[in-house]
């Protein structure tokens, strides 16, 4: 998968604080974008970056919180860490109930800001993995002919082979043979496997 | 009809004696008094039965004679933080809805409150517009189960 390397995506319209992150990230070695204002990031965005958001709350135009409002309507997953000279607690309550991984304040130390992007990003390297999991299970599922589906799900549900038998009207050994083919195409070692991938699968994001 | 008091029912509060009369009780602490007149006000307004404590110890002690449907309560306790508070209920198997109110303005406070899952964070000022519209939902929900409960 040709996927560039997570970025760290600063949005600020304040040049001196889009250069000294800048500086800082380059310092440990994290790739990183900077753009002066939310619609500059709207408008550069290629599809679905890996990384995470470094985002301002005040800016002329649109806002910090607008912009979270805006990736969360078009259910993006990209981390987003607010930070702020301007806070206040229904601001940062706001942004940490629409899902915003950290706010934190000017000053800080920039050891913390490292540490909590550094989370940001981890969290999006699981979310990113939670969704390609999901999605390749989801594709062996739809390899399943209607049959072995409804075997899926009645194994899954912890019914014995017999008892599925007596569900569908067939004989146990058809049921053997079903199960088999399920367990061989959604490529399960084990019973436990498999109902961990129906868990997942349906899980949301 | 009694049934057995289950603490891990969690938001749906025991049977009341009456059937006509389920309980919507909130539980308000906070070592302010003036704050918890506030709240309690503000609650019975919407039909919220209401238990005021001052400390976190009073209101863990009472906990048994009651889960409350919603939590209203203070960062700074004399006895325990808000937040210590909250995990200490969801450390029971409690997932009652808690809303904590910081006396002074505390950012890294209400981070840290809505990560571990509080579901608003309030200073003093914003009670009024908070306090009715979050809880009501709640009193609402309990009033639907109580009503299929019987």
């Amino acid at each position: 998968m040709k996927e560039k390397p997570a970025t760290v995506f600063v949005v600020d319209d304040d040049d001196a604080v889009r250069t000294s992150l800048r500086l800082l990230l380059k310092s440990v070695g994290l790739p990183v974008e900077t753009f002066a204002s939310a619609q500059e990031f709207l408008d550069a965005a290629d599809g679905d970056r890996a990384g995470c958001l470094v985002l301002d709350i005040r800016m002329p135009g649109m806002s910090g919180l607008e912009l979270q409002q805006r990736l969360n309507e078009t259910h993006s997953i990209i981390p987003i860490v607010f930070i702020t000279g301007h806070g206040d607690v229904p601001m940062a309550v706001e942004a940490m109930q629409h899902g915003a991984v950290d706010f934190i304040q000017k000053p800080f130390r920039d050891q913390d800001l490292i540490d909590r992007i550094n989370q940001a990003l981890e969290k999006d390297r699981d979310n990113r993995e939670g969704l390609r999991e999901r999605d390749a299970i989801g594709k062996r599922m739809q390899q399943l002919t209607p049959r072995e589906r409804e075997v899926l799900d009645l194994v899954t549900q912890g019914k014995a082979n017999k008892v599925i038998a007596g569900d569908l009207d067939v004989s146990q050994r058809t049921v053997e043979i079903h199960r088999a083919r399920v367990m061989e195409k959604m490529g399960a070692s084990s019973l436990a496997h498999l109902v961990r991938m129906v868990i997942e699968v349906n899980r949301e994001a | 009809m009694i049934r057995t008091r289950n603490l891990a029912e969690t938001q749906i509060p025991p049977p009341s004696d009456s059937p006509d009369a389920p309980r919507s009780l909130v539980g308000i602490v906070d070592p302010d008094p003036a704050i918890r007149r506030r709240a309690a006000t503000l609650l019975r307004a919407i039909g919220a039965e209401v238990a005021e404590y001052s400390t976190a110890t009073e209101f863990l002690q009472m906990l048994p004679a009651g889960v409350p449907v919603f939590v209203v309560a203070a960062t700074k306790l004399a006895d325990l933080s808000g937040l210590a508070l909250l995990q200490e209920l969801r450390g029971r198997g409690l997932d009652v809805p808690m809303i904590l109110v910081a006396h002074e303005p505390d950012i890294h406070g209400a981070v840290t409150a809505i990560r571990a899952g509080a579901l608003d964070f309030i200073e003093p000022f914003d009670l009024e517009r908070i306090l009715p519209s979050q809880v009501a939902p709640f009193l609402e929900r309990n009033r639907r189960r109580a009503k299929h409960a019987h």
